[in-house]
């Protein structure tokens, strides 16, 4: 299916916001966990899950 | 507390769920912040994040909130029809009114709420008419779309309610296609986030795609532990009981420990999948439990591909 409308200004948005996220290659595996991950675990934040309160899409400080 | 502060050395997160969190009353919240200020370390980012139904948000809730500064997140499924549809009072009523009275209450005092729509069968049908009521209606630049699973759907009145990979694959799309129609570089709907990290090789900042289950936890009213509230109230998943061992022992234990190995291996299919590595086998709570697979494995390459073919 393709997609009904371009929405040039819609992606653009989403890319700059996701600009500041690390980086996953496909060569990365859960093992060894992408480019930028923490191995200590106390370092993990958690905005997925069952609840969105961030009202602002700007990611928090630590560029997870 | 004092352990919590701890382990969690540089940023401490505490999401109040409930049931209804209000319920627990100001007080309640008055000592945890206590707490929370007596046992945090300088220099220790603390958040605190509520998550409501907003029905019993009057002007001394927002004020509180406003002022201890709580991120609220709201549940709200959508206009009056699919929020009344399922998200009804003690006494049977409608909460849409209510609900969106908390909400205004909020937003008078500058306290810009969260959304979580939860979809079901039925409110699935009325995804675009809702996404009209939160854009124009609400003027909101973002929610979250929670999916009502088929595997949750273990209250009566909620049989059948879960939704198919058909269902979820149409939903998707006609949320993309809706996005790209209002074309709002600001519109931040968190599932679109979600794929579109994976599209352009980012890390998705949720659980159920970057492969972080089990670096979370939820502590139940009665002390018991789970790895995260998807789990809560499964005698299977409990990793122990805060009254019985330390939170470190708990989180570090040996059950803990096969969670994590459980929710970070990945069925044969995946191995071959483009999208491995930006969807992990999605939510661990949403896997079959023989295959151990995602159950919303089709819909979920489709939307990859589909915001692929999009952002090309």
């Amino acid at each position: 299916m393709k997609p009904t409308n371009k929405g040039e200004g819609a992606v653009d948005g989403l890319i700059a916001r996701l600009s500041t996220q690390p980086d996953v290659s496909a060569e990365e595996t859960l093992e060894s966990g992408p480019k930028g991950w923490s191995n200590n675990w106390a370092d993990w934040d958690n905005d997925g899950h069952n609840n969105w309160v961030n009202a602002n899409p700007t990611p928090p400080p630590g560029g997870k | 507390m004092s352990e919590f502060f701890g382990i969690f050395k540089d940023r401490a997160k505490f999401i109040w769920h409930g049931g209804e969190p209000l319920l627990a009353g100001k007080d309640f919240y008055l000592t945890a912040l206590s707490l929370e200020k007596k046992y945090s370390k300088k220099g220790q980012l603390v958040e605190n994040l509520i998550q409501t139904n907003a029905t019993l948000i009057n002007k001394p809730w927002a004020v509180f909130l406003k002022k201890h500064n709580f991120r609220v997140g709201i549940s709200l499924d959508g206009n009056c029809e699919s929020q009344n549809m399922f998200r009804k009072t003690a006494g049977g009523r409608g909460s849409f009114k209510s609900t969106i009275a908390g909400f205004r209450q909020m937003k008078s005092l500058g306290i810009t709420p969260g959304i979580i729509q939860t979809i079901t069968r039925e409110t699935v049908k009325k995804f675009s008419s809702n996404f009209s009521f939160f854009t124009k209606y609400l003027g909101v630049k973002g929610w979250s779309i929670n999916v009502f699973d088929f595997l949750s759907a273990n209250n009566p009145e909620m049989l059948n309610q879960g939704l198919t990979n058909r269902d979820l694959k149409r939903l998707y799309t006609e949320c993309i296609n809706l996005w790209l129609k209002k074309n709002d570089k600001n519109l931040c709907i968190r599932e679109i986030e979600n794929f579109g990290a994976g599209v352009i090789g980012k890390l998705s900042q949720n659980c159920s795609f970057n492969g972080s289950c089990g670096r979370y936890f939820c502590l139940n009213y009665n002390g018991d532990i789970y790895p995260c509230d998807r789990f809560s109230g499964d005698p299977d998943a409990v990793w122990g009981n805060i009254t019985e061992s330390s939170l470190r022992d708990i989180l570090f234990g040996e059950k803990a420990k096969i969670f994590r190995q459980k929710s970070h291996k990945l069925p044969k299919d995946c191995i071959k999948c483009t999208w491995k590595n930006h969807c992990n086998n999605g939510c661990t709570a949403m896997r079959d439990k023989v295959s151990d697979k995602y159950i919303y494995c089709e819909a979920r390459k489709a939307t990859f591909s589909y915001l692929r073919n999009v952002i090309k």
